[in-house]
């Protein structure tokens, strides 16, 4: 319907109220189709892809993630230069991106973890500039305070409609929740959606909206299903790890967690995953029933829901194709964003509720300093992940680790990498014994009044070198390669070059 | 001990070392060491190396360790077994390592 009452008589100022703006015929957006471009390259001419802007992207493919490195090709391929890339993390599958960061395509990087070839290039000193590296939180709090201002976020999602409702928990190659992507999409100047499936509008419920998104591409292929997930994350069989696992088990008993209506998440290394086993089998003996749990979610926790031992999981990344699976049939398993999950800038996130978390480590330090970021060798390995976020929100952090992996001690003077600081670190659960904050004296008691084995940090230190012999230290040059961020936006540690590798 | 052949002994797992042993053609000790604990233990797994070798008597061979994190008594006992092998002695003299 168009048409035009008289517009010469509707004035321009109204007395007390000021300008106003007439009304000029009705408003039409364009046809719903309008958003799907042929090629990836037409996309990237609309949406104005420039040299110099900041480029978003999701790891929910996790190691099947066909994107990242396709786009960068694309825009590699026209030319651009000085590119900043702020991807939510990426893995050993980026290692063509050392070539385009040698070429000047890409000139600054902002991740929560780095693996393989492009992270031992970039700790040998790769780039002029250093990373940042940020955990899930503080990449959040960063997106939505508008710190970090993303020019075009390119989404990559199983399925979506063609006005841009998508969804990672149907299509082939579903990958469950999209929690770090829903961020990006509500905050970029630009939203690309890649998609392999376009579906009948609409598509609901949609992670992200149709209101947030700009171009729609339909690709062949947007990860590799072996990589994105495995069908169920296995349950370990490593005893060692299953001793700690249960030492962790019994220390949470013993703090008195384990209470109607607890709430709880764990990390998704072998020892923590196990850890909710034995919880399990704590819960179902005494009646107990957590109310939810957080964060990756696996098929361990999908269990726990599905039994009706935890009343809902808050997932913003599904581990396995499991808990993909349960995001897209079972109704007390909610997807949720990296801002509700941990972000410590706005009013209140789910982390802050929690009553545990069980978190690995790589190295932690006599002052309980964690390191989940460089390797015994300095160079990066690793994802700074939730871990800071969920050890500064919960009640009881609970860090479990081997004393030793292979030969190299886990507990150390002072970790190559702070990511997580040791005042918000409750236990250190080894496979020889337990470490308590000193400023936790009452729950050091609670747990010796349980019979468990409370050990002197420092005593742990000399039981691992006694085996192993003193390490000797690692040395860097002065060459910066990274920022750790704390999840305030702080910096809270450098990682510098390790001396081996300057040229 | 005098090694006459190439032989070995341990496995690629993790916590264990695979040592290789093989008769030196110029003579003397040659010892190469590869693992993700050299950065930090290198040179104590090297003494480990050298004074096994010098207990077992063995004073010529190209010896090879590649380590998976493997603890000293480790390194000691697939040395002896490997060059036990090597000298075609079969069990190799423990108690020389005692």
């Amino acid at each position: 319907m168009s048409g035009t009452r008289n517009q010469c008589a509707m004035p321009t100022h109204i007395p007390n109220y000021g300008p106003i703006e007439p009304f000029m015929g009705a408003h039409k957006a364009a046809e719903g189709s309008a958003k799907l471009f042929a090629s990836l390259d037409a996309a990237l001419d609309a949406l104005g892809a420039h040299s110099g802007m900041t480029v978003s992207f999701h790891h929910h493919f996790r190691e099947g993630d066909l994107i990242v490195n396709m786009v960068l090709e694309a825009l590699a391929r026209r030319g651009l230069r000085d590119l900043s890339l702020a991807p939510s993390s990426l893995s050993s599958v980026h290692a063509p991106l050392i070539d385009f960061i040698k070429d000047g395509t890409i000139r600054r990087i902002r991740t929560s973890g780095l693996r393989g070839p492009l992270a031992d290039a970039i700790s040998a000193g790769l780039m002029d500039e250093p990373i940042l590296i940020q955990s899930h939180g503080g990449r959040a709090r960063a997106i939505d305070g508008g710190e970090l201002v993303i020019d075009l976020a390119v989404l990559g999602v199983p399925s979506c409609d063609e006005r841009g409702n998508a969804s990672g928990a149907f299509g082939r190659s579903a990958c469950g929740s999209l929690g770090y992507a829903m961020v990006d999409a509500r905050n970029a100047k630009k939203v690309l959606l890649l998609s392999e499936e376009i579906v009948p509008y609409p598509l609901a419920p949609a992670s992200i909206r149709q209101d947030y998104v700009d171009a729609i591409v339909a690709i062949d292929s947007v990860g590799d299903p072996s990589g994105i997930g495995k069908g169920a994350t296995r349950m370990t069989r490593d005893p060692r790890e299953l001793l700690i696992a249960g030492n962790a088990a019994a220390a949470i008993s013993a703090a008195g967690v384990i209470r109607q209506g607890f709430s709880l998440q764990t990390g998704s290394g072998g020892a923590s995953l196990a850890v909710v086993r034995f919880l399990r089998e704590m819960m179902v003996e005494r009646g107990v029933k957590a109310s939810f749990a957080l964060g990756g979610i696996t098929s361990q926790l999908v269990r726990l829901l599905e039994e009706g031992l935890v009343g809902a999981l808050f997932d913003v990344q599904s581990f396995d194709l499991d808990a993909a699976r349960s995001l897209a049939s079972n109704p007390g398993h909610r997807e949720m964003d990296a801002s509700y999950y941990a972000n410590p800038g706005l009013k209140g996130c789910a982390v802050d509720a929690l009553d545990v978390v069980v978190l690995s480590a790589m190295e932690v330090d006599l002052e309980l300093n964690v390191n989940v970021i460089t390797g015994s060798d300095g160079v990066i390995r690793g994802a700074s992940g939730g871990h800071c976020d969920t050890a500064a929100g919960a009640a009881l952090t609970v860090v479990v680790a081997p004393l030793l992996r292979g030969r190299l001690p886990s507990v150390v003077d002072r970790v190559t990498t702070i990511v997580t600081p040791g005042e918000s670190v409750d236990l250190l659960v080894t496979d020889r014994g337990i470490a308590v904050n000193p400023r936790r004296p009452e729950l050091a008691e609670s747990l010796r009044g349980a019979g468990l084995p409370v050990r002197d940090i420092d005593w742990l230190k000399r039981l691992a070198e006694s085996y192993t012999g003193i390490p000797r230290p690692l040395e860097f040059d002065d060459r910066a390669i990274a920022l750790v961020e704390y999840r305030d936006g702080t910096i809270i540690d450098l990682i510098r070059r390790p001396k081996g590798l300057s040229r | 001990m005098e090694i006459v052949r190439e032989d070995s002994a341990g496995t690629a797992e993790s916590g264990d070392a695979r040592v290789t042993v093989r008769p030196n053609p110029n003579g003397g000790l040659a010892l190469e060491l590869r693992g993700p604990s050299c950065e930090r233990y290198g040179q104590d797994i090297r003494l480990v190396a050298l004074s096994t070798l010098a207990a077992l008597g063995v004073a010529d061979a190209m010896v090879s360790v590649e380590e998976k994190g493997a603890l000293d008594a480790t390194i000691q006992a697939r040395l002896a077994a490997a060059c036990g092998r090597a000298a075609g002695v079969g069990s190799p003299p423990w108690e020389a390592l005692l």
